[in-house]
């Protein structure tokens, strides 16, 4: 261990030295955290591109084909549509999740939206690569121990790059040129050195907050303390208090008349037809007034309604907030989800993984997390060449 | 400092080697090992194989259905869906097991059922229903009751997703809530019977977990 220079402070000593043993002993477990959860980022968009043909379409001059048509094409074929999922692109295909007439039979299918034509099911062979590197990324294949391993090595993280902050600031105005920028034309060390210190400070937030968003799935603790930071009330733990567990029993009573609700309609409906499903989305486009992906799930013997989600981007972020609203099957609207009228610590529940996996305002965030986590994953690498090189 | 230095590479080697070493016990179910208890014929075994890839894919596909860019997926609706493929798939595959083979496989079937269903299966509601002599409005109670058991018990995940230690916690929770309604349903020797019969549901589901 290096000892305390003579005008160093007791605290920037101390920061420097944890943030060197702190980073060695987390380096292995945060380079794999973050090259895995870069590749992850992209998982969506990769399997998406590997059924290009099916996923893509030529975008026409024209409006969709009525959702009914595609119904009728289904129906030729003895297959009853379970749930449609509606694109925001005009180049993309609608997928159609089916079940047979039998029952015996059951899947999705790409299709064309302008024409109504059957493009085929996807291939979802790389889904195993993507369990694998998502798994490597939340416990690195460990069973057990493994979370807890990378809980810990984040939460090192999260503080090496506080420290780092700290060891950061110059000590002179003058000097702070040096630490803004990364001089390229240097010798190795010294490029490796400003990667380390200049991308460390220019992604600090956006690593933090990937961080914290990731320890809030490891940790109640974390869980609890964001969400009672946003007004809500902390998660249930065997010492929960009264309006913890109060806010569960309502929950669990206004659930419960609604579930009563369903089986009246159920058997107030039986053998009633049901509203097309042009109808349905025509109201729900009415009372979500804009365009947007859309999903709707039809009724079926569990479930009496019709459920249509919205993935609403009206805001200045451009972020991707659902709204769910629901039909019984004459078309008279029961529920109204809205992820504005929510309360703050909901809303973040509700959208705590796409903040976290960085695909929450789509292709920008998805980038810009990309390079944070390729940042991520540098400086345990650049760190680890420092400490090489000063120790050669 | 050599001795740091190979820490640092034994560390790393250790986790590669440990990855590997895991990835062989990945999954929850495992139809090979079901396949194996089974005692398959050559000719069973190639319609299992044949079912098993059918569903996986059709499983891979429905989840794309619900896959909306950059939103989570309904999880109600989807968990609904898995439960009704996996009811095809469970059909397939007892049409060609013999009366022997049936109920290891109808063991792992209801195994399977609990993961993705939290709340009493349809089989159970059945024996319910029947053991407690229940009238037609109690049913329907008890239907609307396990959906609200799920339905919150699934609304949390969220709050406990990766935590099974919290997700018991969620899970007791509810099931008291659920417990309470069905006390002011039942008259109170059918609620003793229920106390009975769910007292050994959860210890077989225990036994299922470990």
């Amino acid at each position: 261990m290096r000892k305390k220079r003579r005008k160093e402070s007791w605290f920037k000593y101390s920061m420097s030295v944890l943030h060197l043993w702190l980073g060695l002993l987390s380096s292995v477990v945060i380079f794999i955290v973050c090259i895995t959860g870069s590749i992850y980022t992209f998982k969506n968009k990769i399997i998406d591109f590997y059924n290009y043909d099916k996923v893509y379409v030529s975008a026409e001059n024209k409006p969709f084909l009525a959702l009914d048509s595609i119904q009728a094409i289904f129906k030729e074929k003895e297959l009853n549509i379970s749930h449609v999922n509606l694109p925001y692109q005009a180049n993309k295909s609608i997928i159609v999740s089916y079940e047979s007439f039998d029952s015996l039979k059951a899947g999705s299918y790409y299709v064309n939206p302008y024409s109504g034509k059957i493009l085929g099911s996807g291939d979802y062979s790389l889904n195993n690569f993507f369990s694998i590197i998502l798994s490597l990324h939340r416990s690195l294949l460990i069973k057990n121990i493994g979370r807890d391993i990378v809980g810990v090595s984040i939460l090192i993280f999260a503080f090496m790059l506080l420290s780092g902050f700290v060891l950061w600031l110059p000590k002179k105005w003058k000097q702070l040129k040096n630490v803004l920028n990364v001089k390229w034309k240097a010798k190795f060390k010294k490029i490796n050195n400003d990667i380390h210190v200049v991308f460390g400070f220019y992604f600090l937030i956006p690593l933090i907050f990937i961080s914290i968003t990731g320890l809030y799935v490891s940790y109640p603790w974390v869980k609890s303390g964001l969400i009672v930071a946003m007004g809500g009330n902390p998660v249930l733990t065997a010492n929960a208090d009264e309006d913890t567990t109060k806010e569960l029993s309502d929950n669990f009573a206004r659930l419960l008349a609604e579930m009563l609700e369903k089986e009246n309609e159920k058997e107030s409906m039986k053998g009633e037809p049901e509203i097309s499903l042009d109808s349905i989305l025509n109201l729900a486009n009415k009372e979500l007034n804009y365009k947007a992906i859309t999903s709707i799930s039809l009724p079926n013997s569990e479930e009496p309604r019709y459920v249509v989600k919205k993935i609403n981007r009206e805001n200045w972020l451009r972020a991707l907030l659902p709204d769910v609203i629901s039909f019984d099957k004459k078309g008279n609207l029961k529920s109204v989800d809205l992820f504005k009228n929510k309360p703050l610590h909901k809303q973040f529940v509700e959208i705590s993984l796409p903040l976290h996996t960085g695909e929450i305002m789509g292709w920008p965030s998805l980038i810009f997390y990309f390079i944070a986590t390729i940042i991520g994953w540098l400086l345990p690498v650049t760190g680890f060449i420092i400490w090489w090189k000063k120790n050669l | 400092m050599k001795t740091i230095k190979n820490i640092a590479v034994l560390l790393l080697t250790l986790v590669v080697m440990t990855s590997y070493a895991q990835e062989k016990k990945k999954g929850r179910f495992s139809f090979d090992e079901i396949k194996a208890e089974l005692n398959l014929t050559t000719e069973q075994t190639q319609k299992f194989d044949v079912v098993i890839a059918k569903y996986t894919k059709i499983r891979e596909e429905s989840f794309a259905g619900f896959r909306e860019s950059g939103a989570k997926p309904n999880r109600s609706v989807m968990m609904k869906k898995m439960q009704g493929i996996q009811k095809l798939q469970n059909e397939e595959i007892t049409a060609f097991l013999t009366s022997e083979q049936l109920p290891s496989y109808e063991a792992f079937a209801e195994k399977m059922a609990h993961f993705g269903k939290p709340g009493y299966s349809d089989k159970e509601i059945q024996k319910m229903t029947t053991e407690l002599a229940l009238d037609e409005s109690q049913v329907k109670m008890l239907n609307a009751v396990n959906k609200a058991f799920e339905k919150s018990f699934s609304d949390a995940h969220d709050l406990y997703h990766g935590n099974a230690e919290l997700a018991k916690e969620y899970r007791t929770k509810y099931d008291q809530e659920r417990k309470n309604v069905l006390q002011k349903v039942f008259n109170e020797e059918q609620y003793t019977k229920y106390l009975e019969i769910v007292k050994e549901l959860d210890s077989k589901r225990n036994m299922d977990r470990k």
